[in-house]
């Protein structure tokens, strides 16, 4: 049998549980995880608030430490890796909103390149290509040289998606990439990294509270709740009706023949 | 690239201008005829050629040494902290000198006047109190992982230290309270040659460390989750920044008593001048603006019969330039 590119899987969890520990108290809030990315593939993350989307997040990101289990990532165990293993296996971009004064844009993206560079961050002529290509990918060549306080909040988004881009990474982690934006901005971000799973063959997974939106853009759906994580396509996720289990509410009903949520009008 | 260059250019001639006029102006005017005598033919017995190297020039080198370190020490601070209103004194580390030096003052005023006749005395003891608070600070930093608990941990440090003070004022004599204000005012012109010796060195080393850590603060401004992703290692950094800036800062105070305004207002005038936070140029435009911001500062002070307090210069500078930096944030 012939292996495809796509099933090679640069991110793989084995019975991870995430969550916080403060001194003996210990709060879980996943657990029993056996997740896996594959290359070419947009994952998101979708689920109500508090069942630990932002924190399984961090804990791949390795921003936050799991509490069992492991996290393999192109085979290798996540702790053994070093910082600077870690920023060319992974680029994240989080919720935390970046309030710099007088950096441009290109100065922003170039820092994606800093896991490669030298002491004191030169560029050198394979640098500066890829961060010219990362800015064309998210369509900002025009306002490379702007301050990044002057974009918009979408051209924000969007450089802060090349600067991840710049950094070459196999795995790319958006934590709520669309919150802030109105609707024309967040169906682009949303179809932007969509396109650039296809074109670049990288694994990008994200957290989003855009339901309806990652249903219909999404590879495949990592659908959170108090009652674990359960991975499908959409439309498998419909058919066995893990959406209405999720998400059931007496003000709200999820239809499995549109794939929509209706208001139930107490009015 | 060229405007930074001439930019740079015009600072660099900007200090060297006011390097002399700071030489040439005092209590006794040395004239450019007598200044070029002093420099070219300098005679052991000539009037001008003691001013010069025994004074002035001293002076001025310890204005370019405490304009450029505080003012870095207080952009490694603003950046660490992400605050534009941090100082060189977030830390408390200055708080921790003065308590070194009113503990001395008051101290050798109780025991034996003829300790406060070293000059090393009050530097020794405003050394160790900075270091003092250095220590909890590090400690401190090695503990938890937001930066802005330990911005306020370094503001409590720097609260006990004052109210230390003020206990120690409260149970000394006249004379030794007016010792320990007189430090406070801030000066430039008690620095010996053989104190320059060690405080060229390690002001001139903490600057080059700071420019080392040049891509890790760019890094920094993005957040230490951010500076985390990209492969920084933002604790080991964060320590290196605490380091640099308590020796920066700490070293300076100990030998011209604690100056307000520089360290805060420098870097955004640094920063605006050149129109990036990127620290590869904010760091030489810091340090250019720094000595030539306390170079003017010292040059307006000596422009009275008696020189004025040059934490009072220095504060008249800084405080408008404050208020403008506020204003201009939206």
């Amino acid at each position: 049998m012939e292996l495809t590119e796509t099933t090679y899987s640069p991110l793989r969890t084995s019975n991870l549980a995430i969550g916080y520990s403060r001194g003996s108290r210990l709060n879980v809030v996943q657990q029993h995880l056996d997740l896996e990315l594959l290359s070419g593939e947009m994952v998101c993350m979708i689920g109500p608030n508090g069942c630990g989307k932002s924190t399984l997040l961090r804990t791949l990101a390795g921003l936050q430490r799991p509490i069992t289990g492991s996290i393999l990532i192109d085979g290798k165990n996540m702790e053994t890796l070093s910082a600077q293993d870690r920023a060319e296996s992974l680029a994240l971009t989080l919720t935390d909103r970046v309030e710099v004064d007088k950096m441009s844009v290109y100065e922003i993206v170039a820092m994606g390149r800093y896991p490669y560079t030298n002491r004191f961050g030169k560029l050198t002529e394979e640098d500066r290509m890829i961060v010219a290509e990362a800015l064309a990918q998210v369509h900002l060549e025009a306002k490379a040289q702007r301050y990044i306080s002057e974009l918009s909040d979408g051209e924000r988004q969007r450089a802060m998606i090349a600067k991840v881009l710049a950094q070459s990474t196999p795995l790319l982690f958006f934590d709520e990439p669309t919150a802030h934006l109105d609707l024309p901005n967040r169906v682009s971000i949303m179809l932007l990294l969509a396109q650039l799973a296809k074109t670049t063959g990288k694994s990008i997974l994200l957290s989003t509270h855009e339901l309806e939106l990652a249903m219909q853009v999404a590879d495949k759906l990592w659908l959170m709740s108090d009652r674990g994580v359960q991975v499908g396509t959409t439309d498998q996720l419909i058919a066995d009706g893990s959406f209405e289990n999720v998400f059931r509410s007496n003000q709200f009903s999820f239809n499995a023949e549109t794939g929509r949520f209706i208001v139930n009008k107490p009015f | 690239m060229s405007r930074n260059l001439i930019l740079f250019t015009i600072l660099i001639l900007l200090c060297l201008i006011l390097t002399l006029a700071d030489i040439a102006f005092g209590s006794v005017s040395v004239s450019p005829g007598n200044l070029w005598q002093a420099f070219i033919h300098p005679q052991a017995d000539s009037l001008y050629t003691n001013i010069v190297f025994d004074f002035r020039l001293p002076k001025a080198l310890t204005a370019i040494l405490c304009g450029a370190s505080l003012s870095v020490a207080g952009l490694l601070m603003q950046t660490l902290f992400r605050n534009p209103l941090a100082g060189p004194d977030v830390l408390g580390i200055s708080s921790g000198a003065s308590m070194g030096v009113a503990l001395y003052v008051m101290a050798a005023s109780w025991w034996s006047v003829s300790l406060l006749q070293s000059s090393w005395g009050m530097v020794g003891a405003a050394v160790i109190g900075a270091l003092l608070v250095l220590m909890l600070t590090l400690g401190v930093a090695t503990r938890i992982r937001q930066s802005v608990t330990l911005l306020i941990v370094g503001l409590m440090f720097a609260s006990v230290a004052g109210a230390v003070v003020s206990i120690l004022q409260n149970f000394s004599n006249p004379d030794a309270v007016k010792l320990f204000v007189v430090w406070t005012f801030g000066s430039l012109s008690a620095v010996t040659w053989a104190q320059m010796e060690l405080l060229l060195p390690i002001i001139v080393l903490g600057l080059i460390f700071a420019f080392f850590l040049q891509k890790s603060l760019n890094a920094m401004l993005l957040g230490d989750h951010y500076a985390r992703g990209l492969g920084i290692p933002v604790a080991a950094i964060r320590v290196m920044i605490i380091l640099i800036t308590g020796v920066l800062a700490g070293t300076i105070t100990a030998f011209t008593g604690p100056i307000a305004f520089i360290g805060v207002a420098v870097p955004h005038l640094a920063r605006g001048i050149f129109g990036t936070s990127n620290h590869r140029i904010a760091i030489p435009a810091t340090i250019l603006c720094g000595a030539a911001l306390l170079l003017l500062c010292d040059v307006i002070s000596q422009q009275t019969t008696y020189p004025l307090p040059l934490n009072a210069v220095s504060a008249l500078f800084g405080a408008p330039m404050i208020i403008w930096i506020v204003l201009k944030q939206r």
